[in-house]
């Protein structure tokens, strides 16, 4: 009974669907086709030339962005190195030609001189260490200037701590105790894991 | 034809290996396979799948939308989607379910968009009758212009229900998929719509038997 009453209203269905497909005529404008068929042609290009542009327009800006960073970060450097290094620099500068040496050897790079004599007298690698601060410090001292001068200690020390310590040894032997305290507690700050000598 | 001439016809058997290494002709692929194989970078087989559901599809979004211009825009917003999403497919339901959800979706955003529940006002809006041919008759055209009028009287739902059966050739359960309506829901959908239109094109020609 039910499968009689299912197969009625099945019948009619079957009848629609018949009427509905031979009504149902309308096709997709060729135009329309096209668009779609041209969308899939492009959406298959490699990546690279799909992404290209805007990766070219992202890497400009970060770039950029960067640079600007950088630039605007390097005044600020400038700001945090130079007085420690020109305070310690100044006061080796001032103290220097006034306590220990005399008149005719009043030139730049002197604490780095005294600081090589010192050295060969301890060992020949001293030596050399010493005679490599004094060659890094030469640039500076070619200018003439007192605060570049005297910043050659800080020159070397940035180089290696062992050079710094020679240097701060000759502020020592010269008998510029405050100078070369200064020199140490700087020296502790730059390199902290730099084991003293006694 | 000679025998010569009947070995060159005949397809090559091709051994396990050899078939690997020459996919299969894609007039044999399923629609998954040809998705599989667009993504793979091969567009003629996109071209294939594509020809196998533009028409049936588009009346689904002509018929539902009861406008060309809308249905235009969805079935090309529809196809982009699917072409767009090329790269994450997974043959996980027949493509078919997934073009048609697509679709089906696209509509309800248009429906949503044009701030009202049903997109075509019934009976103030007719589709353009498509150009007829030589050798059809007057009474095929009124009978087109009854059924589209039918349609155009279902809720949008049973209309919807009703396209995807007819069009699309989805069953019960696929089309529950695509509407996200229960399998009980589309059931009881579809009948109404059936009947319902049975009753109109019955009402319209006073002659034919129901």
């Amino acid at each position: 009974m039910s499968d009689r009453i299912r197969e009625n209203d099945r019948q009619p269905d079957n009848d629609l669907s018949k009427i509905y497909v031979e009504l149902a005529r309308e096709d997709v404008p060729p135009e329309l086709d096209r668009k779609i068929l041209t969308m899939a042609d492009s959406g298959q290009r490699p990546a690279v030339i799909r992404w290209g542009r805007p990766i070219a327009i992202a890497a400009t800006v970060v770039i950029c962005f960067s640079l600007l960073l950088n630039l605007a970060q390097s005044p600020d450097d400038s700001q945090f190195r130079e007085p420690t290094s020109r305070g310690v620099a100044d006061d080796v500068s001032r103290s220097t030609p006034a306590r220990m040496l005399p008149a005719s050897e009043e030139r730049p790079g002197n604490a780095m001189r005294a600081a090589q004599d010192t050295a060969e007298q301890a060992s020949p690698a001293a030596a050399s260490a010493a005679l490599a601060a004094e060659s890094l410090a030469a640039g500076p001292v070619a200018d003439l200037e007192p605060v570049q001068e005297a910043s050659s200690c800080e020159t070397a020390a940035q180089a290696q701590p062992e050079l710094w310590w020679q240097c701060i040894a000759a502020l020592r032997a010269q008998g510029l105790e405050q100078e070369a305290e200064a020199e140490i507690l700087l020296l502790r700050q730059v390199f902290p894991e730099f084991p003293l000598p006694k | 034809m000679g025998a010569a001439e009947q070995a060159i016809a005949q397809p090559l058997a091709l051994s396990r290996k050899a078939a690997r290494v020459y996919p299969s002709p894609m007039h044999d692929c399923s629609d998954q396979e040809l998705m599989l194989r667009y993504q793979a970078g091969e567009l003629a087989a996109f071209e294939l799948l594509y020809r196998r559901h533009n028409t049936p599809f588009y009346r689904y979004l002509l018929r539902l939308a009861g406008d060309r211009g809308t249905a235009e825009d969805m079935f090309q917003e529809t196809w982009a989607k699917v072409i767009r999403a090329r790269s994450s497919y997974k043959p996980v339901a027949q493509f078919s379910t997934y073009l048609y959800t697509i679709g089906h979706r696209c509509f309800i955003d248009h429906a949503r968009k044009a701030r009202r529940l049903s997109v075509v006002d019934p009976g103030t809006q007719e589709l353009e009758d498509p150009a007829p041919s030589p050798a059809e008759n007057a009474e095929l055209a009124l009978a087109r212009k009854r059924l589209d009028a039918a349609l155009r009287s279902l809720p949008d739902q049973q209309r919807d229900v009703f396209l995807l059966k007819e069009e699309a050739g989805l069953d019960l359960d696929a089309i529950a998929m695509v509407t996200g309506a229960s399998r009980e829901a589309v059931k009881s959908q579809l009948r109404y719509a059936t009947h319902k239109l049975r009753d109109a094109m019955a009402a319209a020609t006073p002659g034919a038997s129901a």
